[in-house]
């Protein structure tokens, strides 16, 4: 108890979110009503932003915000609704032994990543980017560097495999069934 | 601790300034509404009708909480408070004057939209939460269209931040003191702003939430009483930051036109930046008293078709001459 403790004072804005977004993130798999599971999942990406404000990633919160929240939640919201999901339909779907199966996966991604932590990081290393020169250029500075420079081709990859998406809906959307 | 005081203490002032803006702001509406159609307006609670406002916010306490019976206690209880919250917590980043801000965020212009889009949810959870057709479908139809303006208006300030080389808010309005204001750089950003940010507030002609007369009103029809005042308080807050953003990216903020910024007392460029807003407030009422309302597929195909298009053309030729200028 008095670790917990020890830990909390550290840095308690992390631990009252990070509890905050695991327990949203449960709420979110175990609720019936897929509007409720939207609005945990809502939630949780608050509580996901919060967290990136404290490590000092300003940007990175930002955008997680105007995003994932602002921008694919509110589109996942419209389609429950547009689907009437609401309320009554209530998506139970029978998992059988592959439930047993999506268990045991989940906890050796959880060990893998606990392992890649503990080999391959080590916490408060610094890299090309310490904290003190992102502050000084700024979040958005030091990340636009990377993305357009080191990262470019992955970056126009990403933004074609992009408009490949929104061509395909409008391209889905525009054939009638005649 | 000390920070932590003078941050719970910065908050209830912006929060007291901002209901009393609301005040002023819907009295400012009746008399302006009034004055475009000739006739006196409010004029009988207190000395010119200036406590009629305070008389409605006592109506609105003081009328009973309906909820309806099969509604969703818990997310028709969160929305009004997220529609308010929202709007409120992007003043944050906001530079009222060069000493007078609570924080200037390193991209606060992103800070105040990734909040407005937020304000999306407040809609669609009260439209379901109410479980009320016309509820849900008006929620829809607001959220349509808050998502479609949303993508405009970021387009459109993007010209400025190529300008700039900045997203902090502060820094823009520094830049514009040594220069031009950026309304003479990008005029029809300042354009686009200005039209996609009165459709984001759902002011008229863009106002389809609330056509009661026609629609049904929208998302808000099952709420009463204090709810409904804090939707009402949430978008005029949203009006308020929308107006403080764009003075600030466009019309310079605090500073004062012609004059020598460096020695003026700060509660002149505060005066400065006040009138500054209440002038493009004035603006978007002027707005509502002028333009009819739009029908659901005009204005949808009036922010894809027109708006959209003009916003990249935009922000393509701002790239091209800030990449020209430079090279």
């Amino acid at each position: 108890m008095e670790t917990v403790l020890q830990y909390f004072s550290i840095n308690p804005v992390f631990y009252i979110f990070a509890t905050l977004a695991v327990i949203f993130a449960l709420m979110m798999v175990t609720s019936e009503n897929p509007v409720y599971s939207a609005i945990f999942l809502v939630l949780t990406f608050f509580c996901l932003s919060v967290i990136y404000l404290t490590l000092e990633a300003e940007f990175v919160a930002v955008i997680q915000v105007l995003v994932y929240t602002g921008a694919i939640m509110v589109l996942f919201v419209f389609v429950i609704m547009l689907l009437n999901l609401g309320r009554d339909a209530q998506l139970t779907e029978y998992a059988g032994p592959m439930k047993y199966l999506s268990i045991l996966l989940g906890f050796a991604i959880l060990i893998q990543i606990g392992l890649a932590t503990k080999v391959t990081f080590s916490i408060g290393a610094k890299g090309a980017y310490p904290i003190e020169r992102v502050n000084e250029m700024g979040n958005t500075e030091a990340i636009a560097r990377e993305l357009f420079s080191q990262y470019l081709y992955p970056f126009e990859i990403a933004s074609i495999l992009l408009l490949l998406g929104m061509i395909g809906a409008i391209v889905i959307s525009k054939k009638r069934p005649d | 601790m000390n920070t932590m005081l003078s941050a719970i203490l910065g908050v209830l002032i912006l929060f007291g300034v901002i209901a009393l803006q609301g005040l002023i702001l819907v009295y400012m509406e009746r008399k302006v509404s009034a004055w475009m159609q000739s006739r006196l307006g409010p004029n009988r609670v207190g000395p010119w009708g200036l406590l009629q406002t305070a008389a409605d916010i006592v109506k609105l306490l003081l009328k009973e909480n309906i909820r309806n019976e099969r509604s969703d206690r818990v997310i028709f209880f969160l929305a009004p408070i997220l529609a308010f919250v929202a709007p409120f917590a992007a003043f944050v980043t906001v530079p009222f004057a060069a000493t007078i801000g609570f924080r200037d965020l390193d991209m606060g212009a992103f800070y105040v939209f990734a909040l407005g889009s937020s304000v999306v949810f407040a809609v669609i959870w009260a439209g379901y939460g109410s479980n009320n057709r016309y509820a849900l479908i008006g929620a829809m139809r607001s959220a349509a269209q808050m998502i479609s303006y949303e993508v405009p208006l970021v387009t459109a300030v993007l010209g400025v931040f190529l300008v700039a080389g900045t997203l902090s808010l502060r820094e823009i309005v520094q830049l514009q003191s040594q220069g031009l204001w950026y309304v003479a750089v990008q005029p029809l950003g300042f354009v686009l702003f200005l039209v996609a940010a009165t459709a984001e507030s759902n002011r008229a002609p863009f106002d389809l939430p609330e056509a009661e007369s026609e629609l049904v009103a929208g998302f808000h029809t099952e709420y009463s009483g204090m709810k409904f005042a804090f939707f009402y308080l949430g978008e005029y807050a949203e009006m308020l930051v929308s107006s403080c953003v764009l003075v600030v990216l466009f019309l310079g903020g605090w500073l004062i036109p012609f004059a020598n910024n460096a020695n003026v007392p700060t509660w002149l460029h505060l005066l400065s930046f006040v009138s500054k807003v209440y002038l493009i407030i004035f603006l978007m009422m002027w707005f509502r008293w002028t333009f009819p309302r739009l029908r659901v597929d005009h204005l949808m195909a009036f922010g894809w078709k027109v708006l959209m298009p003009l916003a990249l053309v935009n922000l393509l030729a701002t790239g091209l001459i800030v990449y020209w200028l430079k090279s």
